[in-house]
């Protein structure tokens, strides 16, 4: 990801070179709006809730200045905070890499030249297109529910069901079987990249004789790191920000015993429901600060497993 | 060549197993979808009775009742959401574009700090405007309007969309700039007359993702809207849930149903669109 | 240049459909006043009935908005912090003093005295109930207590006969093991009831405490224990449900409910909802109080709390006057009290409540029967602390942690003071 884009920024920009007035007059204008709703809607906010994390403030009254009180507190003494934290990490920990695995498993499938391939595309990428919508939550309830569809198929193999939604056990794994049936958009962006792949390569393992497992290990899998990588990227920032099926399911409150507290919930129960704007800010900022570091660990691993190859 | 084709020869034989899979896979994934639909078409005493997809009797008394049964009728939902969408596209197409031709083709100072600030805000999580932005629009006397779930799309706030156009435009021949530049045609004109229309492809995917997302976006309209009269097919959806008994599933699943064909339906039209937007941000394009 | 690029009619259709995202002005006669309430179906189809009919008497538009308890209170916390609250909206005791506190609800003081308010035919206490200090900020349309609803079929063919108004804690698990011989698996005596704040505000009233009060728990880690230990004990003899099923049912309407389909025989809820569960269900169901406790004098002690629904207006409202014709008609018009017909207990205006108890229904007369007979010992529930929403979610999430084996009885309990010490910080 990183190289195909700095490869194309640096090559309009020589260095040294002098922008006169009027092009920066004519790249501004053209910029302004983005310009505007970054420092209005973004960075603003961001300071903002910068400063307000260092604060009390409950909507009503003035905020009052407490210094690290709200970060003290979430970090030492919130076990809330602690368990918001360990659901969200075992669900992008689990759902992340089983998504990926399945979308990369159904697009090698489908990248062998098979008959109907736009057929199967589409339809396995549906569920990403639904599956972050209210009308979905709702129906994942009645699917996992005491009566529900799952239940009614066990049945008919003779097998007692139980509450998938109610028990703390299970909740949490409904919602990851949610996030993994979605696992479509990742899929197209494999079959992309598989196109991607010289068909040179096989023919000349062909005549090398290698079998198709040596091939997918020696010539597809090396290859395919780039896009390996962008996916996990992308699905562990969304992944971390996970919120509607969540308060659908749990009726917003993370029931049952804060199995299904995501961190975005919670954020949104100490803002929403407790008034506690400041406390949410800051732990806002801890969620920034989590992705941030994350991000930069998977491109600093990123070196050790992701094959770049000789740009093309 | 010959070694290629027959390889493909020999598996051709071999090739059902691979359909049987995919074919019990994608029932699988969809019968959940299917189970609704079916659901949303039975008796409300059929539907947890049995894990069927084939209703006893067909009924659209699920429809007709669940349209009207939060008192205020669904088309006034519907209303609410369409315009908040069809606004949203058009705000995030014209300005997506506009941004996304200033980082591809202008030089002006400081653009490498602005584009990689842009970037930046890809992976920034949105808990982090949340609680400001609500003061805001609090401040602003916005709540219980569309303007915070619209304006925020004049003004490009979506990087994703500014990214897809960026890279769309950088493919985009300069020589074709360098011609109207040529015959004395300045930036804005070839913005308007060259790069706005080549650009369509990436304009579409712009609009229809941006008509997906804000269509399924629940949190902002969450917080933001709370009249029965401004509430959106979503938040119908989610009062639907917590007022209704049980004995109006039937109802429910097929509001629900019902929610989901516009989505559908650019699904269906604008596949194309999709697939080439997704490999047009998938990099290595 | 912009009309250039997109043509004068596309500019056109942006500019209407910004305009349409305005919030859409409704061009009507009278005026347009919000109303919102709390509750499940069939109250939703009487109220709407109610509101056509108001609205075609006055002209005035009611705007309705509705929802189940919880979501009703959460939206409303949302509304206060925009300070757009409707017109109209119902308030409980639990959360007058929040709201009434912050100076978001109408003080109806000078109206009632003023006689535009007409509440000459509400009793001192009815009327009482809904002050804040000296000053009224709510109108009863009822008032109810909490009480044990139970199957009385399911007592019948076990055998049990018990006084519905005397029974003590001690009886009711009795009663649930007598019940347990006679009912199938996969149903249970009672209902899980231990997260249930009016039970809990009950027992612990009964040992002279509280649930909460302005600052903060009013019981000890003891009556914690014991309270607690003794759902614990239903769970381990199956006689309430197991966790998971308890969730389950957690958010369901009256038809769906585990008393009215005979999954559980008792189940301790607001008195207000009998008839909305005799009439979801073909079981004959009782009404008896919530179970008492004995002191060591052997004399029962009562600790009901007083529910019901109340009528406020918003303090920043444009339509104080009609507002206060609203609240004037709905409590005090003959025709409303006949078809409201106690939905929320017995009227507060005392002459409707003889009216409509001439043509009470079986499952009314029992849950008025229990009214009479509590009313000398029911009171208020008391002011709670700022952070008392907080702490009610802490109480309902350790019991869950208990209920759900994450932790012991003692575990939980220590966690639960804990967290208060903690939320209250």
């Amino acid at each position: 990801m990183q190289s195909t884009l700095t490869a194309r920024t640096d090559q309009p920009v020589k260095s040294g070179r002098k922008f006169t007035l009027r092009q920066d007059l004519t790249g501004y204008i053209f910029l302004l709006p983005w310009l505007i709703g970054f420092v209005v809607f973004t960075l603003g906010p961001i300071l903002a809730s910068l400063y307000l994390s260092f604060t009390n403030y409950d909507l009503m009254t003035m905020p009052e200045w407490v210094g690290i009180f709200n970060y003290n507190r979430l970090l030492t003494r919130d076990a809330r905070f602690a368990q918001s934290m360990s659901v969200t990490f075992t669900f992008v920990v689990t759902s992340v890499p089983l998504q990926l695995i399945v979308a990369l498993g159904i697009a090698l499938v489908l990248n062998r030249g098979i008959r109907g391939l736009p057929w199967y595309r589409a339809l396995f990428y549906l569920p990403s297109l639904l599956g972050g919508s209210v009308a979905i939550a709702i129906l994942w309830r009645q699917v996992f529910g005491n009566d529900g569809l799952l239940n009614q198929i066990l049945l008919i193999f003779g097998i007692e069901g139980q509450s998938w939604i109610g028990s703390p056990d299970t909740a949490l794994s409904t919602l990851i079987v949610l996030r993994v049936w979605q696992f479509g958009s990742p899929m197209v962006i494999f079959l992309a990249g598989l196109k991607q792949v010289p068909q040179s390569l096989y023919e000349a393992a062909n005549i090398d004789g290698a079998n198709s497992v040596q091939q997918f290990f020696k010539i597809t899998l090396p290859l395919i790191t780039p896009i390996f990588f962008f996916n996990l990227v992308l699905q562990m920032i969304s992944a971390f920000q996970a919120f509607t099926p969540a308060y659908i399911i749990s009726d917003g409150t993370g029931a049952p015993a804060d199995s299904t507290l995501f961190y975005s919930l919670y954020i949104y129960i100490q803002g929403f429901r407790y008034f506690r704007m400041g406390y949410a800010a800051a732990m806002a900022w801890i969620m920034l600060i989590v992705i941030v570091f994350f991000t930069i660990l998977n491109f600093g691993l990123s070196r050790f497993w992701v094959f770049y190859g000789d740009e093309d | 060549m010959t070694v290629q084709r027959n390889r493909s020869l020999s598996l051709i034989p071999k090739r059902w197993p691979i359909h049987l899979m995919l074919i019990l896979a994608t029932v699988i994934m969809l019968y959940p979808l299917l189970w609704m639909v079916s659901s949303s078409l039975k008796p409300e005493t059929e539907i947890f009775e049995s894990s069927g997809l084939i209703p006893s009797q067909l009924t659209f008394s699920n429809y007709v009742n669940g349209w009207t049964a939060l008192q205020t009728p669904f088309t006034r939902f519907y209303i609410n959401s369409f315009i908040i969408v069809i606004v949203s596209v058009i705000g995030n197409v014209l300005t997506s574009s506009l941004t996304g031709y200033a980082f591809a083709r202008l030089e002006f100072r400081f653009k490498r700090i602005w584009f990689s600030l842009m970037l930046m805000t890809l992976m920034l999580p949105f808990h982090v405007t949340l609680v400001p932005r609500y003061i805001m629009f609090n401040e602003l006397d916005w709540i219980n309007t569309f303007l915070p779930l619209v304006v925020p799309s004049f003004m490009a706030t979506q990087a994703f969309f500014v990214f897809l156009n960026v890279q769309f435009i950088r493919g985009i021949p300069r020589d074709l700039d360098e011609a109207a530049a040529v015959d004395g045609a300045n930036k804005w004109d070839i913005f308007r007359r060259i790069i706005f229309p080549l650009s369509m492809p990436a304009l579409i995917t712009t609009a229809i993702f941006s008509f997906i997302w804000t269509w399924n976006d629940f949190l902002s309209q969450l917080l933001y809207l709370n009249k029965t009269e401004l509430l959106t097919v979503p938040l119908a959806l989610r009062q639907f849930v917590s007022a209704m008994d049980q004995s109006s599933f039937g109802q429910l699943f097929a509001m629900s149903t019902l929610a989901q064909i516009p989505i559908l339906l650019f699904f269906v039209f604008g596949q194309k669109y999709i697939v080439e937007g997704i490999a047009t941000t998938g990099f290595k394009g | 240049m912009f009309k250039e690029l997109f043509g004068k009619r596309i500019v056109a259709l942006f500019v209407l459909l910004m305009m349409l995202s305005v919030p859409v002005i409704q061009a009507q006669d009278g005026p347009t006043i919000r109303l919102g309430w709390w509750g499940n179906e069939p109250r939703h189809e009487l109220y709407a009935e109610l509101s056509d009919m108001y609205e075609e008497l006055t002209g005035v538009t009611l705007e309705r908005e509705f929802n189940a308890w919880s979501p009703y209170w959460e939206l409303l916390s949302t509304q206060v912090a925009a300070g757009n609250l409707p017109d109209i909206l119902h308030m409980h005791p639990t959360f007058v003093n929040e709201y009434a506190g912050r100076g978001q609800l109408l003080d109806l003081t000078p109206y009632v005295e003023s006689g535009q308010l007409d509440l000459s035919s509400f009793p001192e206490g009815t009327l009482d109930s809904g002050k804040v200090g000296d000053q009224i900020f709510m109108v009863a349309l009822g008032t109810s207590s909490p009480g044990t609803h139970y199957n009385a079929q399911f007592m019948e063919e076990a055998g049990i006969e018990f006084d519905p108004f005397t029974w003590t804690w001690e009886d009711y698990v009795e009663i649930a093991s007598q019940l347990r011989e006679t009912m199938p698996e996969g149903t249970w005596p009672a209902a899980d009831d231990g997260s249930a704040d009016q039970a809990l505000e009950t027992f612990m009233r009964q040992q002279g405490k509280d649930f909460m009060d302005a600052d903060g728990i009013a019981f000890d880690r003891e009556d914690l224990l014991e309270y607690w230990g003794m759902w614990e004990d239903m769970r381990a003899n199956n006689l309430i449900p197991p966790p998971d099923i308890t969730q389950e049912y957690a958010n369901v309407g009256h038809a769906d409910s585990m008393l009215a389909n005979g999954v559980v025989a008792m189940d301790i809820l607001s008195g207000n909802q009998h008839k909305l569960f005799q009439a979801a269900t073909d079981y004959p169901l009782g009404l008896a109080v919530i179970p008492r406790t004995l002191n060591e004098d052997g004399e029962l002690q009562h600790g009901d709390v007083i529910g019901g629904a109340y009528l406020s207006c918003a303090a920043n409202t444009e339509y104080v006057d009609e507002c206060i014709d609203y609240i004037n008609w709905m409590v005090n018009d003959e025709e409303v009290a006949v078809i409201y017909n106690g939905e929320h207990g017995p009227p507060g205006n005392a002459e409707n409540a003889v009216l409509i108890a001439e043509n009470m229904d079986e499952a009314d007369q029992r849950m008025f029967a229990m009214q009479d007979y509590i009313a000398p010992y029911a009171s208020l529930r008391s002011q709670r602390p700022e952070w008392g929403t907080e702490a009610g979610d802490a109480y309902i999430r350790f019991y869950q942690e208990l209920t759900f084996g994450n932790m012991t009885l003692e575990e939980a309990v220590d966690a639960f003071f804990e967290e208060i010490d903690f939320i209250s910080s």
